[in-house]
């Protein structure tokens, strides 16, 4: 989002804001809201919720908007830190969250060490699986069927480091925790990724050349 | 690849580095960190792995299957929710006190569920939003006696927080700006309170101690600021 969008002109934005200027406040909805939106729009999956989460983050930003620090992040870190904030209180409050990450905190309070790679495949063949393979699928459509069977907590750290870029750092600042939480949460994540794949016949490719 | 590195060195590497392939990948690391993850992976094979399966996660990475869209109906709404809060901090009315006490509440309460590592977004929203509603609102009325009133904040989640417990006994002319503003200088956070005798549990990050200790009783209207296991 921000990425594309100068920093300074948000920051001249909110300067307007904390003075209550309720044109500043449209301008940055309309440069601001969408790519927000869009983050929660992956973390909610239903209209109503990110109406209403998109809401209460400019609720925040009409109240606030002198809190921002560009000494501190990104504007855009900020945003997605508020709008991360105030999508789990919308899971929380349905429900969601808590049912949905019991099965993946599980694993996740370890930190890095014994749960590595190679262990990824073992975990993969042992699990066994109440669906059955769909014959016919594209990986595109057994990725789309596994994302929406991630929690919030491992749909977000992938999305913020393969879907935004941030850097973990911001992942860090955006999510509330520490930076080694961040990467044991990113190895989890795509660990329960690659063992949703598999119960539906895909993995990975592994093939080719590292291109960076 | 260009080197011979002993099998334990690289073995060294591999701990330090296997964790930030993601970000070797998304291209956000320091320069330092990616030559150091480029260098490794020419000679690791697990890793040469990881960095592929990343890469092909970002081609694959699906679109949310909707596309939410800013509107102008939608900032109608918005702003008839500002419309509502600015008219909530202006009326002088008798529920202020409930309202505002309620608000106090839930920042405490939304705070004391922060993962120690204090959250700097989370902070400053409820931060700013507790300064505007309490210096706004409720500028200088002593905090009621009612019991109870933080107490939803002793919750599960406070035993999985590392930081110290201290027990702070204010003076009855203790005004909530104040004891927003003291707690604010200690770093300190509501965990529980007040008691039947007024007393309040709060809670600061271990380092913070000795500091916090000082700040707490060097206020005044500070009674009694002590550490408990
Ligand atoms: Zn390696």
């Amino acid at each position: 989002m921000a990425k594309t969008v100068d920093d300074a002109l948000g920051i001249a934005l909110l300067k307007r804001i904390a003075a209550k200027d309720r044109k500043a406040f449209e301008e940055f909805y309309y440069l601001y809201a969408e790519g927000f939106g869009r983050f929660l729009m992956k973390m909610l999956k239903q209209q109503d919720w990110v109406d209403e989460a998109v809401n209460d983050v400019m609720l925040t930003i009409w109240q606030s908007a002198e809190r921002y620090d560009p000494e501190r992040g990104r504007l855009s870190t900020w945003l997605f830190g508020i709008a991360h904030n105030k999508g789990l209180k919308i899971l929380e409050r349905n429900g969601r969250h808590r049912e949905q990450s019991l099965e993946d905190y599980a694993g996740e309070v370890d930190n890095d060490g014994d749960d590595a790679p190679e262990h990824y495949h073992a975990a993969i063949s042992a699990s066994s699986e109440p669906e059955r393979m769909v014959m016919g699928w594209e990986l595109g459509d057994a990725m789309t069927w596994a994302f929406s069977r991630l929690s919030a907590d491992h749909l977000a750290v992938i999305d913020l480091c393969f879907g935004e870029d941030y850097s973990y750092q911001e992942i860090a600042d955006i999510v509330g925790c520490p930076i080694n939480t961040v990467k044991t949460r990113l190895f989890h994540a795509r660990k329960h990724l690659a063992e949703l794949l598999a119960r539906k016949g895909f993995s990975l490719p592994e093939q080719g050349k590292v291109m960076i | 690849m260009t080197e011979n590195k002993p099998s334990n060195t690289i073995a060294t590497e591999h701990t330090e580095l296997e964790g930030l392939i993601p970000w070797y990948v998304n291209g956000t690391l320091s320069t330092e960190e990616s030559a150091a993850v480029k260098q490794h992976i020419a000679v690791c094979e697990q890793c040469q792995s990881e960095a592929l399966r990343c890469q092909s996660l970002v081609g694959q990475l699906p679109a949310a299957q909707e596309i939410w869209k800013p509107s102008a109906a939608h900032f109608t709404g918005i702003l008839a929710n500002v419309d509502k809060l600015e008219a909530a901090t202006a009326k002088p009315d008798t529920s202020r006190t409930k309202t505002t006490l309620g608000l106090f509440q839930r920042i405490c309460a939304c705070l004391s569920q922060t993962p120690s590592p204090v959250r700097w977004t989370l902070a400053f929203e409820t931060l700013a939003f507790a300064a505007l509603a309490l210096f706004l609102v409720l500028p200088n009325s002593p905090i009621p006696k009612t019991g109870g009133v933080f107490e939803t904040l002793s919750n599960a989640e406070s035993s999985t927080t590392k930081g110290k417990s201290i027990r702070l006994v204010f003076s009855e002319d203790m005004t909530t700006r104040e004891l927003f503003d003291l707690l604010k200088q200690a770093k300190a956070q509501i965990r529980q309170g007040p008691s039947e005798v007024g007393s309040y549990t709060i809670e600061v990050a271990s380092k913070d101690e000795a500091q916090s200790l000082s700040v707490l009783r060097a206020n005044p209207k500070v009674r009694l600021a002590q550490a408990v296991e």
